[in-house]
């Protein structure tokens, strides 16, 4: 049985605090709970938290969205935004988690990236060292969430298939961007195994398609 | 304090936890009522009203709120000790027998120095919203034991409330917290069955099922995927057996149309009833008498020549109605106005005669599923190479140009083989095949086909003279394996 492993990198900085960081959980639970009435989902898509900061945490490890629970988080007051730092320890936890296909293990299908910021990478070059590695960890798709006003969307554009930009961060954008990330998920774990690049579902008024 | 309106106001002094000296300054525990309960030091206050107004002790200094500073507006952290509980309910599944010991791991937070986290222990005391959901509690010291079948999906509110003590003496008595025990819906009562669009082209029905007899008896089943159900989609996966006037003969074959190709359940059809229909002429002609001989004689001497001829014979018929059948569905798509890509499907079919020493097999293979010679006491052999790409889920397909373009690939996609006897000559899509036999060793594998024997003849009399076989086979198809929801297809040879 093949594990769709979906990975999210979310901006916790202290920009964040207060209602975007409020509607992002709110957001987030949405998500979980959409993608949990998938038939298809539920067996194959595991889910990874992954949150940054000034500090990078691995807030859940690859987890099945059967188990999948959403501890507490929060942002620091204030200090930089470590994307690159991100990136680094994703590249890392995929390497650990991901499995791969060999004549008598069937490994996991292509794994997913979702990373979503409202602000621009403190660690500059750290990210754009980054950026290849990423790029060269076979993902399926990797959308960027450019959020809010403050947001660098041309920063994301090297880094991801897809950009999108919000223009809030308020709890029915959030959620907006996050059911259209379960659909996007749920396209990805009904068309496993087929070999063409697949279309993304059509996106909320609140989510703009920049690339 | 100071009147000046430009300076700032510096926070008050004595604004700072208590230290570790100054135990008299300590307050603001949600404490028992009880004197005899309440803390063996003898400066804690006590608070018998609600958490959010705790009471001020008389004699000592309290830590006064500060005034907020000038500046960007911060929430001043609180400096009252509190306690809290950490707990977490693990998930449940509908209809899965759900067991969890939960562990009450108090916290504390402002705490004087000699109370430590490590030192402090909770009980539940009381425990609703579990039994609504399908499950029992017991509450022994410190944890939760859950267990039962849940019944009901959803996120469900869980209220405990808890006592905590220090050392055995009750530090809070009594607290409520509301958790949530998240039930996961059964997958299976998630797949819907869609009816596909009536407008479209090429409709074809959800099941199939079939028996021919005459010489060995076929029996052949295709079933939609749930997959395909839950999203209105028609069944991509085909079979076709045929009968032969010619006695002796039988051929079968089924294919799986491309996921991704629009109406490549069109292509898999054409790919199987083209095949059919046009190995005919062949019997008569490549496949003839001489031909006939050059198997008895390979069957006894295995020489070179006879090897030739067979495998000649087998290109121009074999070869040549899989070309056939790629031609015509070049021109439907042509007659659609679209590409051949859009019918793309696999194909696997065999062809299969008794003589009077044993079986002779020959199959015909492009992309996944597997087509293998059955024998109980031992000798299974597989004889289609599936094609496998990079990663699992990438195959080759019939309407694939290149596959045609040379004639050595073209014959290594034929085999056959001489039994002297067989169990059977099973043909399958990769519906059946990846959730039965994992990977293309085991379709390898004897001992393997030995047990998918077994799993198979749950289902089905697998003998001759079973006039339901084919509707057995087509019950059978139903079996749920997680992760393997695509179109069904087996079709088989009985001697």
């Amino acid at each position: 049985m093949r594990r769709l492993p979906i990975y999210l990198l979310l901006d916790t900085s202290g920009s964040m605090r207060g209602e975007p960081i409020e509607s992002l959980k709110v957001g987030l639970q949405a998500m979980v709970s959409s993608l949990r009435q998938d038939p298809q989902a539920l067996e194959s898509v595991h889910v990874s938290v992954i949150t940054f900061d000034r500090d990078v945490k691995t807030l859940v490890p690859l987890t099945a969205l059967e188990e999948f629970q959403l501890p507490p988080f929060d942002t620091p007051d204030s200090g930089p935004t470590h994307l690159g730092m991100a990136l680094e320890a994703l590249c890392q936890r995929v390497d650990r988690e991901i499995v791969k296909t060999t004549s008598d293990v069937k490994g996991d299908w292509k794994p997913m990236l979702f990373v979503m910021t409202d602000g621009s990478p403190s660690d500059k070059m750290k990210y754009k060292e980054m950026i290849p590695e990423v790029r060269r960890r076979n993902f399926a798709m990797i959308v960027a969430c450019a959020a809010g006003s403050k947001a660098k969307k041309e920063e994301l554009v090297p880094l991801a298939d897809h950009v999108v930009s919000l223009d809030t961060m308020d709890s029915s954008t959030f959620s907006g961007f996050f059911k259209w990330v379960s659909d996007t998920v749920s396209a990805g774990s009904s068309s496993q195994g087929v070999s063409a690049k697949q279309p993304l579902p059509p996106p909320p008024q609140e989510v703009h398609l920049v690339v | 304090m100071n009147a000046d309106p430009d300076r700032p106001v510096p926070p008050p002094q004595d604004e700072t936890l208590p230290s570790a000296g100054a135990m008299s300054e300590i307050v603001e525990l949600e404490l028992a009522t009880e004197p005899d309960t309440a803390m063996p030091q003898p400066t804690v206050g006590r608070s018998a009203s609600p958490p959010a107004a705790p009471a001020q002790p008389p004699a000592a200094a309290p830590p006064r709120k500060p005034n907020p500073p000038a500046g960007p507006r911060v929430a001043p952290k609180s400096t009252t000790p509190q306690t809290d509980l950490r707990i977490q309910l693990p998930n449940a599944t509908v209809g899965k027998p759900y067991q969890a010991s939960i562990p009450l791991t108090p916290r504390g937070s402002n705490m004087p120095s000699d109370i430590r986290d490590t030192d402090l222990t909770a009980n539940c005391l009381q425990i609703d919203g579990v039994e609504e959901i399908g499950l029992r509690a017991e509450l022994p010291d410190g944890r939760i034991i859950l267990s039962g079948v849940p019944e009901q999906a959803g996120e469900h509110r869980v209220t405990i409330t808890y006592a905590i003590k220090h050392r055995g003496h009750t530090l809070s008595p009594a607290n409520s917290k509301t958790l949530t025990l998240t039930v996961n819906p059964d997958p299976r009562s998630l797949w819907k069955e869609l009816e596909p669009d009536v407008s479209l082209p090429y409709p074809k029905r959800h099941t199939a099922c079939e028996r021919v007899t005459g010489g060995g008896v076929l029996i052949g089943a295709s079933r939609r995927g749930r997959s395909h159900a839950h999203e209105a989609k028609f069944r991509d996966d085909e079979f076709r057996l045929c009968p032969f006037a010619i006695d002796g003969w039988h051929y079968f074959a089924v294919a799986d149309g491309a996921g991704s190709a629009l109406y490549s359940r069109r292509g898999a059809e054409l790919a199987c009833t083209t095949t059919c229909e046009d190995i005919v002429p062949h019997l008569t002609d490549c496949l003839d008498g001489a031909f006939l001989k050059h198997v008895a004689t390979f069957a006894q001497t295995q020489d070179e020549t006879s090897f030739k001829h067979i495998r000649n014979a087998l290109y121009k018929s074999l070869g040549g109605v899989a070309h056939a059948a790629f031609k015509r569905i070049e021109q439907e798509a042509k007659e659609r106005g679209c590409p051949a890509k859009d019918f793309a499907t696999t194909l696997l079919f065999t062809l299969c005669r008794r003589f009077e020493f044993g079986w002779f097999v020959a199959a015909f293979g492009i992309g996944d599923g597997g087509v293998a010679v059955y024998r109980k006491n031992g000798g299974t052999v597989a004889i289609s190479k599936p094609d496998s790409g990079e990663f699992a889920g990438q195959t080759r397909f019939l309407t694939m140009a290149d596959i045609w373009a040379n004639g050595e690939d073209i014959l290594n996609r034929i085999d056959f083989k001489i039994v002297p006897d067989l169990t059977a000559v099973v043909a399958m899509t990769d519906g059946v095949s990846d959730p039965k036999f994992q990977t293309d060793q085991n379709f390898f594998d004897h001992a393997a086909w030995g047990r998918f024997w077994d799993d198979l003849s749950t289902g089905v009399s697998l003998n001759r003279d079973n006039e339901r076989a084919d509707a057995e086979l087509l019950e059978w198809l139903n079996f749920w394996s997680v992760g393997n929801h695509d179109d069904r297809t087996i079709a088989l040879l009985l001697p």
